[in-house]
């Protein structure tokens, strides 16, 4: 049996050559081998032996997707200490809360924005004794104690490879399947953050069975632009690489991710519904501001009719070329449901994408669609039948729960939750509703987000949601309808598409604020809005509850004040609370509401509709 | 930072500079130091003269009167070729960057004079050409990556916005490595955030490279935030001439800005 260390010594020895990462710095793609790689995971373990890691302690890993980022999570799993992995953004306040948590005695920071949101409350973490960075950028100026650079702390591991010449064989020797290979916190759309423990064999048997099933060969070119905080990414990402061995590219930073996809031009791709969306929106855009016919005509056609020989050559092998589309072998989406209409738009493009389902209790898979489920209803929320090894059943409350290969061992110090969450004979509850149908998984809502309207009919916002999402106009929208006769909509507009599309109209404005308010961008969305009712009243019958009142927001959710996950997860709570007085206004049918700032002054004033 | 300025080499010498355009005198008689490693602003109301004081500096205008030494050499008329040469590297209150090239490639024209290669041997790629166009590029990648420019190696800089052009022309005057940067109003016209961004990296060139900054600048909370020292002009006139603080406590600054009443 494997762990991530042997495996990495494997493809070191067997494929010492063979590209495995690379990454844009100063517009050159940069790469390292697999015995580069190997070499540099050795020093930087040295290095944390020599400032006294131990097996079984905890090291947080924080950065975007850098090398050494790759580097250091290999490292503390060479010694058999545990990488736990968060999102390069987290505001003080969050990082404070899981390193406590976690009882991190390391921490692994990309750069100086890091470095600030620790250094404000390393004093009140007393387990926390080495802080490492890896980018110098204005680092000059701070208290060294605890603080090395990446150099320093790779001449300390040289330095102590060298008194100690058989430390790395003995030491990896000693990492076990069983051996914990990460802490993985929940995202968390409810409630506080858990990490969850998952051990080496628990990614990696699966990764295998995965890689098998799919066909995942060694030669995948995979873009890595989603950090390494979730347990999806670090499956489908982190855990496949040391599976199958291929190449991972990372861009050069977060404002070059589409144009750096375009010059990987990966084969193989997993993202969460929302860069699927936001692709999706972009080549709408450009096909509508382009003006022509050929293009419309054939984009028009591709839902309906589907592709043909001639579209492939005149427009859509150009689209998928300008969008690093064109050697996708394998496109996967998960963590949430993508909206139907957008799914489809992929797969009569000619893009291999299928829905995969997993959490993180669950090593981020359980299932990946398979062709039988592209043909069924529900296509985008019906997620393949368990992985060999996988069981999932329907538990109260139609609530989806699984065990096998893949599951965690339990909530890092959270003995209660995890009896809440694990039953006695090693059943997980997912927190999500769904049914099995011929033994697939069809997942139909969070069960948090399930509730009634007064007339008692089921509540279930996120198909609408989605159903709204398929608007290239509409980045994100939140349905409120719990115990209500019918149901209001917060709409946020996507900037970029309907910036483009008032400026093709030729409409002068400021910025999303000012665009909120303008009388053809509330045109634009109450059509969409009258669609999806239309839409409902033509499955759900004319007692089907409907979206009576809207509003377009003038700003975006924001992760950082928790209105959404870092994977951008609506927190429905949080904004019920935080929107409630317009809300309240919506349906209490009001047609303007004033935002003010905490100061008292108008900050926007939204137009509420009626559909 | 010491702030004594005895201690500090003088890397520019302004003597008795003296300036007027048929008779109009733009500078009279102004005289101050500018020293090494430091940040320097030149502020004053509306045509004090900030900018021909700056025009002087790097060899746009003549002086009439006057004697400048910079870096140890002595001048009666500065030419900008001889400025730019000895390493006094400038942008301008209106931009001025080639509108129809890439972001790139005007950063790339910032290192023209370290380019060795002749007009034929860049024409058809040959002899130096080459080499030395991969070694420029390696330096003009480290300021993109500096100033945070990545996603818009290949745009052309017309359509950028107003604070990213400023950005990149910041850009172009580095890549000439220079030892003292002349910064034209570098921050008008800017949103508050794109302010403290270019506050930030003015800060930050200082610190890093060791360039001498001389700025010309409206803003004065921004100013006093980050200057070392800051001269003060009024119709062509110095009035002040010390450590944010001293200036700030100035009669004679206090009343230009803020108006006397006579």
């Amino acid at each position: 049996m494997e762990t991530f260390p042997s495996l990495l010594q494997q493809h070191a020895t067997q494929s010492g050559n063979r590209t495995a990462l690379r990454m844009k710095k100063h517009g050159i793609w940069n790469s390292y081998t697999w015995s580069e790689v190997a070499n540099e995971v050795q020093k930087l373990a040295c290095g944390f032996a020599a400032t006294g890691l131990k097996p079984g302690e905890k090291v947080a890993v924080i950065g975007n997707n850098v090398p050494p980022l790759f580097f250091s999570i290999l490292a503390v799993q060479s010694l058999g200490a545990v990488p736990v992995t968060m999102h390069a953004d987290s505001t003080t306040d969050e990082l404070k809360g899981l390193l406590e948590n976690c009882e991190a005695r390391f921490a692994v920071l990309q750069d100086q924005q890091q470095v600030d949101a620790i250094y404000e409350v390393i004093k009140e973490l007393p387990l926390l004794t080495e802080v490492v960075y890896f980018d110098v950028r204005g680092m000059q100026e701070y208290d060294h104690t605890h603080l090395k650079s990446y150099i320093e702390f790779e001449d300390l591991g040289e330095q102590f490879a060298k008194e100690h010449p058989n430390f790395m064989s003995d030491v990896a020797a000693k990492v076990t399947p069983e051996t914990d290979a990460f802490i993985v916190y929940t995202a968390g759309t409810s409630g506080q953050c858990r990490g969850a423990v998952l051990s080496h064999s628990s990614f990696l048997t699966t990764g295998q069975v995965f890689a098998d099933q799919e066909g995942i060969s060694d030669n995948e070119e995979v873009y890595a632009y989603l950090p390494l905080c979730y347990a999806s990414t670090l499956f489908f990402v982190y855990t496949l690489w040391m599976v199958k061995g291929y190449t991972i590219n990372c861009p050069e930073s977060n404002e070059t991710i589409l144009s750096d996809m375009r010059e990987v031009g990966p084969s193989m791709f997993y993202a969460p519904p929302h860069f699927y969306k936001l692709l999706y929106s972009q080549i709408n855009s450009r096909s509508e501001s382009t003006k022509s016919k050929l293009l419309d005509k054939h984009m028009s056609k591709l839902l309906t009719e589907g592709r043909s020989w001639l579209g492939d050559k005149l427009v859509f092998n150009q689209i998928k070329d300008l969008y690093g589309l064109s050697h996708i072998k394998h496109a996967y989406v998960g963590g949430d449901v993508l909206s139907e209409e957008v799914f489809r738009f992929y797969v009569a493009l000619g893009v291999n994408l299928k829905a995969t389902y997993g959490c993180a209790e669950s090593a981020g898979c359980m299932s990946v669609q398979g062709s039988s489920d592209l043909k069924s209803d529900h296509s985008e929320s019906m997620v393949g039948a368990p992985l060999p090894g996988v069981d999932v059943k329907i538990g109260a409350d139609q609530e989806i729960m699984f065990k096998g290969m893949n599951a965690f061992k339990g909530y890092y110090r959270d003995e209660a939750h995890t009896s809440a969450v694990v039953s006695a004979d090693g059943w997980i509850k997912t927190g999500d509703v769904g049914e099995l149908v011929d033994g697939h998984i069809h997942v139909i809502e969070r069960a948090d987000c399930i509730s009634k309207f007064n007339n008692g009919a089921d509540f279930r916002p996120k198909q609408i949601e989605n159903a709204l999402k398929a608007s290239p106009y509409i980045m994100d929208a939140v349905v409120i309808g719990e115990h209500k006769d019918h149901m209001a909509a917060l709409i946020v507009i996507d900037a970029a598409t309907v910036g483009a599309w008032a400026e093709r109209r030729q409409m002068q404005f400021t910025g999303l604020r000012d665009l909120a308010t303008k009388d053809e961008v509330v045109e634009l969305i109450s059509t969409k809005i009258k669609d999806v009712n239309d839409c409902m009243e033509h499955v759900g019958g004319t007692n089907c509850p409907q979206i009576k009142r809207h509003t377009i927001l003038h700003k975006e959710f924001n992760a950082g004040i928790g209105e959404m996950t870092r994977s951008r997860k609506i927190r429905r709570d949080i904004i019920a609370d935080n929107y409630k007085p317009l809300i309240d206004a919506l349906f209490a049918d009001a047609d303007k509401f004033d935002v003010t700032d905490s100061n008292g002054e108008l900050v926007a004033q939204l137009r509420l509709q009626t559909a | 930072m010491d702030m004594s300025t005895d201690s500090k080499n003088a890397i520019l010498i302004l003597e008795n500079i003296t300036l007027s355009f048929k008779g109009v005198k733009a500078i009279t008689d102004i005289s101050f130091n500018v020293y090494e490693g430091e940040i320097c602003s030149v502020i004053g109301p509306n045509g004090a003269g900030k900018s021909s004081m700056l025009n002087v500096i790097n060899g746009v205008y003549i002086p009439q009167e006057g004697r400048i030494t910079f870096d140890g050499r002595q001048f009666k008329k500065m030419k900008p070729h001889t400025a730019a040469t000895m390493g006094i590297a400038r942008t301008f209150q209106n931009i001025a960057l080639f509108k129809g090239m890439s972001t790139l490639d005007n950063i790339m024209s910032g290192r023209n004079l370290m380019m060795k290669a002749t007009f034929w041997e860049h024409a058809l790629g040959i002899g130096r050409a080459k080499r030395e166009e991969l070694e420029h590029r390696e330096e003009v990648e480290k300021i993109i990556e500096f100033l945070g420019l990545q996603s818009l190696r290949k745009t052309p800089v017309a359509s950028l916005a107003y604070g990213l052009q400023k950005r990149v022309e910041l850009g172009r005057a580095l890549a000439a490595e220079p030892k003292m940067l002349l910064l034209d109003e570098p921050m008008a016209g800017m949103t508050m955030e794109e302010k403290l961004d270019m506050s930030c990296f003015i800060q930050e060139v200082n610190r890093n490279f060791g360039t001498t900054i001389v700025l010309i600048e409206h803003d004065m909370g921004v100013v006093m935030d980050i200057s070392d020292h800051v001269v003060v002009m009024d119709y062509g006139k110095k009035i002040g001439d010390g450590t944010p603080d001293e200036v700030m406590n100035n009669q004679d600054v206090i009343d230009a800005y803020l108006g006397v009443s006579h």
